[in-house]
């Protein structure tokens, strides 16, 4: 049940082109410009492909990058959960860049982490290739993968046969980005891919680069011609 | 014998003066003037004509000095070798001898040449290293050490020359590093990567004179700048040789700085930035007596409104090529080129061997190229500004300049690669590529008439070198803050640079200097036992010596030309960006022929010969040149003197006519503004003739406040006269007062300057030179694209969270230094307040075509692009979803 709040903010979104809703699989969910998915029914917001400090990890090698990814992915966050206020939050996989990630992550970062965490009441990290285990120093649960009503929640693309329960999948992993032409105009961003049977979500971590829907892997991936909602500017289109 | 070349300071010895007498020259004035700066130990700038022999009167001096070295080291060994001493015969005798064919003295000199060679070997690792030559381009080494190998062999001495540059293989390297050359010649690029060696003070040690050619073409941009500090290194390593051996008599004079350049507006500006902080140079002016003839091309039937790729002039211009001997036909870009040299092909019944020349190609090919035109076999040659410097060949008779000259000092440059000698005319050939350009070529030839000269101004030293270029310090041995800020200080462009800032740079280079960061475990800087920094590890040396340079390169793929599978021959690059435009099959102009893409395989460009009726033309960013602003003065001036337009094409003057109709004609103290529909958009066209730096600003500016009164701006495009900026609402007639108001460049400005993409293209910029991002890893190059968007990432993160970070200090310098021209921007602002005359039109005037049609456009993130999204959106679909959803709200409510 959406309280009024929710529903508020979720009327402005809509109106303001921050947010498109779309079926998948006879569930509706909203694709935010933000890059998540509110999916209602469930009270659930999906982030996918945090990658956690990334430029800590490119620093090891003498970059001098500036590390502010984690605080900055972070803090986008809490105010994607602001907007929705979310019963469950499910990270679809890649959220630590690498296994060493949390013994570089500062203090502070860490502890706000978890203070972020401990404003939802529930709270699932699935893993993905990044991270394949998620240290007990960081709160909520672990899963390979969710499945919930008919939609299954994993980071790389699964065969739906083996799971009896799933009529389609949301998945993180490949970081779409995509670009268009319009009136003698190139408009390009990151964005969400959708078929019948997959969404892709864009990455939302700071430092995460995209993949362009051209690209072979993604065309073979989904059926002909998939849905793309273009990511421009804080508000979200159907292109 | 030896007192032959013995010498007394300021006079040309007997040897060189036979020398010059055997070739039928005479020594000009200021090539003793130069001899006698170099005896007085003073640096020295020669400002000549091309032609005037500039780069033997910078390297004369030496070539005496290290003559006379020999004489005294060979003859103080011959002393204790007396068995040599018939042999050693000084270099005057060996010419002699050579000359007479003197068969018994060639014997002698047969016979004891080993015993010779051994000698000259040691004598020259004595000297060592004498005369470094700087020059900005790699091509122009092999051209000298050619040159130099002239009076070297003839007057048989035992000078040792050698050129280090990108190209010159390890092997090569390392022998050069163990055993200096008198001579070297190179690049600023590879002296910086040899001033990072620990044994820099060994190569340098006993370096007595640099020469840099071609100082105006680079001097007053980064790599001018890069210069500066790589000389202020080569004096610190001087005095510290210096303080080391003062305990000895021998008092080690400073070392000789002698620039070489064409004519230019403001010698003492060049002066100035030859000299360290203390002390400009001296100037010497060498004056050419003629005049060039210029002239502008008027029998076309045809001049084109916009573009610049003059194809409608081809067949003039092979009748002129034709009848001349041999001509260098220059081109703005290397796109023009590519497509020029394929016209004039199409054209050339009479099988005339012309050839095609730029930065792209392959090494080979323009070697290749560079061979034939020496050995004068071609009739012309296509080239981009890749040809434009000091490389001296052959007879050509005539330089035809294909599109607008840009510059007058750049265009004089160009015409005197024709009749390379000084007191003869140049021929020279314009033509304009559209009828905005023939007004351009005529301002040039009325500023050469009168003698007048466009300058470009001095800017303070640019900040992003500086990390480069304190590792680079380190790199070769241990130091600390202080000294090194004192070095920094001692190159000209850096004379006011502050403590603060370097020592915000000195922390960057060390950690990041980022203000959140708590703690650092991977500093590219460690304190060594003496306290003094050093680099943290070999890496980071190795990577540091990979990414050397100030040039930062638009991503580029090696094209193979494919002739089975995929083997083939490398024969130059193209642009990424080019590149993933193309399908397979796709046809494109590369080196003179038609190509048929077949696929980017391992970051090459797969291509095979092929047939096409409309190829593509590579497309290359760095091909844009600015317009100086002096020319597009006299632009604006010539089109309120319609009494000049005589010398006009008759097209170019109908053109003018036309727009006087249609339209209206600038007015000299007045800013004319059109306003038009063009294709689906709305249009202002805006004529300032600032020049495009100022212009691209105005844009920028003035699309922000469009943006705020809800007008939707969607891109604008510049050119050195004008703005046209687009978009999807109607601007009106009492917008303009409020869009061009000075206070644009207090509120947009400040918003501008933190969140445009302009900005993000400097700090790309900055990010690279400075060390943030590498372009070469492991040898590998990074793809421009992932820099691009690792760097805008960053860009944005160090805004939000570290707004005061040194690199966003030095980026905004950069856009500052590069992209912007604030002064003159608000001089206008001011100047016009209430001077602009508004004119809506129901089509493009004459005088927007050429400005509208230009393809690079710069967009403006915001309402106007959104509202084309929403037009974009797949309107219904998204609507009945919208439905649901609120069906949806209402249900559950």
């Amino acid at each position: 049940m959406l309280s009024e709040y929710q529903k508020n903010t979720i009327q402005d979104r809509v109106m303001n082109y921050a947010v498109i809703p779309c079926q998948l699989a006879g569930q509706r969910l909203l694709l935010d410009a933000a890059g998540v998915v509110f999916w209602p029914k469930h009270q659930l917001l999906i982030f996918s492909d945090l990658h956690f400090e990334k430029a800590s990890f490119l620093s090891q090698f003498a970059n001098p990058l500036p590390k502010l990814d984690t605080q900055d992915t972070v803090k986008r966050m809490l105010s994607a959960l602001s907007v929705y206020t979310p019963q469950h939050v499910v990270c679809l996989g890649d959220s630590l860049h690498d296994g060493n990630a949390l013994n570089r992550m500062l203090t502070s970062d860490l502890a706000a982490i978890n203070i972020m965490l401990d404003g939802v009441a529930k709270w699932t990290w699935v893993l993905g290739n990044h991270d394949p285990s998620i240290p007990a120093d960081i709160a909520g649960d672990r899963a390979q993968y969710l499945v919930l009503d008919n939609i299954l929640l994993v980071h790389e693309p699964e065969d739906l046969n083996t799971f009896i329960d799933a009529d389609a999948q949301i998945i993180g992993h490949f970081h779409p980005k995509t670009r268009k032409k319009l009136a003698r105009h190139w408009v390009k961003g990151k964005c969400f891919s959708k078929d019948e049977s997959k969404l892709l979500m864009p990455a939302f971590g700071s430092y995460t680069g995209g993949l362009d829907i051209q690209h072979e892997v993604l065309t073979s991936l989904m059926t002909a011609s998939p849905e793309c909602y273009l990511m421009y500017n804080q508000k979200i289109y159907l292109v | 014998m030896p007192s032959k070349v013995k010498r007394t300071k300021g006079q040309i010895p007997d040897a060189f003066g036979a020398w010059f007498e055997a070739k039928n020259w005479s020594i000009r004035p200021y090539q003793k003037k130069m001899v006698n700066a170099f005896d007085n130990a003073q640096s020295t700038l020669l400002i000549a004509p091309t032609g005037a022999g500039k780069t033997l009167s910078g390297f004369l001096p030496s070539l005496i000095d290290l003559a006379s070295m020999y004489s005294q080291k060979l003859a103080s060994e011959t002393v204790s070798d007396s068995a040599c001493t018939s042999a050693n015969t000084t270099a005057i005798n060996q010419v002699k001898a050579s000359a007479d064919k003197n068969d018994r003295a060639v014997d002698t000199l047969n016979e004891s040449n080993s015993r010779n060679r051994k000698a000259d070997a040691n004598a020259a690792k004595e000297i060592g290293l004498h005369t470094l030559y700087i020059s900005p381009l790699k091509a122009l080494t092999a051209d000298i050490q050619r040159n130099l190998s002239q009076p070297i062999e003839e007057m048989s001495l035992p000078i040792t020359v050698a050129a280090r540059t990108g190209d010159t293989t390890s092997y090569q390297r390392q022998k050069q590093r163990k055993n200096p050359p008198n001579i070297l010649l190179t690049t600023p690029e590879s002296l910086m990567l040899m001033l990072s060696y620990a044994d820099a003070p060994r190569i340098f040690g006993k370096l007595k004179t640099v020469i840099i050619d071609e100082a105006h073409s680079f001097a007053h941009s980064k790599r001018g700048d890069f210069t500066s500090l790589a000389l202020a290194r080569l004096d610190d390593i001087k005095s510290t040789i210096q303080a080391s051996q003062l305990s000895h008599k021998k008092n080690i004079p400073n070392l000789i700085r002698f620039g070489l350049s064409a004519t230019v507006a403001q010698p003492e500006v060049l002066a100035t930035w030859l000299g360290n902080s203390d002390q400009s140079c001296r100037i010497i002016v060498a004056k050419s007596k003629v005049k060039p003839k210029v002239k502008i091309l008027t029998n076309a039937k045809h001049i084109p409104f916009g573009g610049y790729m003059a194809k409608y002039a081809i067949k003039e211009i092979y009748a002129a090529v034709e009848k001349a001997k041999m001509s260098l036909v220059f081109v703005n870009t290397r796109a023009q080129a590519e497509l020029i040299f394929q016209a004039l092909w199409e054209e050339n019944k009479a099988v005339l061997p012309i050839a095609i020349y730029h930065g792209s190609l392959s090494k080979e090919q323009r070697a290749k190229t560079e061979a034939m035109m020496a050995s004068g076999s071609l009739k012309a040659i296509v080239a981009t500004s890749a040809l434009e410097l000091g490389i001296d060949w052959g007879d050509i008779d005539l330089v035809i300049q294909v599109g607008a000259p840009k510059g007058v000092s750049r265009l004089l440059q160009r015409i005197g690669r024709s009749n390379h000698r000084m007191d003869e005319p140049s021929n020279a050939l314009l033509v304009p590529a559209n009828r905005f350009e023939a007004l351009e070529c005529l301002s040039a030839i009325k500023a050469i008439k009168k003698g007048e000269l466009d300058g470009e101004p001095a800017a303070a030293g640019s900040l992003d070198i500086l990390p480069q270029f304190i590792l680079n310090c380190l790199c070769s041995q241990a130091s600390d803050i202080t000294s090194i800020y004192q070095t920094v200080l001692n190159a000209a462009p850096y004379s006011g640079l502050d403590k603060v800032t370097f020592e915000k740079l000195w922390a960057f280079t060390k950690d990041g200097g980022y203000a959140l960061q708590a703690y650092e475990r991977y500093n590219r800087l460690s304190v060594n036992a003496d306290g003094l920094y050093e680099p943290a590890s070999k890496r980071v040396i190795m990577r540091h010596r990979q990414n050397i340079g100030t040039i930062v390169e638009a991503g580029r793929l090696k094209v193979k030309r494919v002739t089975r599978a995929h083997t083939g021959k490398i024969i130059g690059e193209v642009e990424e960006y080019f590149a993933q435009q193309l399908v397979k099959g796709d046809t494109f102009y590369f080196a003179g022929e038609v190509l048929r893409f077949e696929g980017i395989r391992e970051m090459m460009v797969e291509a095979k010969p092929g047939k096409a009726k409309e190829p593509k033309i590579p497309s290359y960013v760095g091909g844009q040149m600015p317009l100086s602003t002096y020319l597009a003065e006299g632009v604006r001036q010539l089109l309120n003197d319609s009494d000049s337009w005589r010398e006009l094409p008759v097209l170019v003057r109908d053109w003018l006519d036309l727009q006087k109709d249609y339209s209206r004609l600038p007015a000299t103290n007045r800013i004319l503004i059109e306003q038009f529909p063009f294709r689906q958009a709305q249009i202002i066209m805006v004529y300032t003739f600032e020049g495009r730096k100022a212009n691209q600003t105005l844009g920028m500016l003035v699309t922000r406040r469009m943006e705020k009164l809800g007008l939707k701006p969607l891109s604008f495009s510049i050119s050195d006269y004008g703005l046209s900026i687009s978009s999807i609402d109607v601007v009106h007639r009492q917008h303009i007062a409020q869009l061009f108001h000075p206070d644009i460049l207090g509120d947009e400005l400040e918003d501008w300057m933190l969140e445009a993409p302009m900005l993000k293209r400097s700090f790309r910029r900055v990010a690279v030179v400075s060390g943030l991002i590498e372009q070469q890893y492991h040898s590998t190059k990074k793809t421009m694209r992932q820099v691009t968007f690792s760097t805008d990432l960053i860009y944005d993160t160090l805004k939000q969270y570290d707004p005061d970070h040194i690199l966003l200090q030095v980026t905004r310098q950069d856009a500052e230094r590069e992209l912007l021209d604030l002064n003159r921007l608000a001089d206008m602002l001011i100047r016009f307040v209430d001077c602009y005359d508004f004119i809506a039109l129901a089509k493009a005037s004459p005088m927007a075509i050429p400005i509208v049609l230009s393809v690079r456009s710069e967009q403006v993130i915001g309402a106007g692009t959104q509202a084309l999204l929403e037009q974009a959106n797949l309107y219904q679909e998204a609507e009945n979803m919208m439905d649901d959803v609120r069906a949806m709200l209402e249900g559950t409510a």
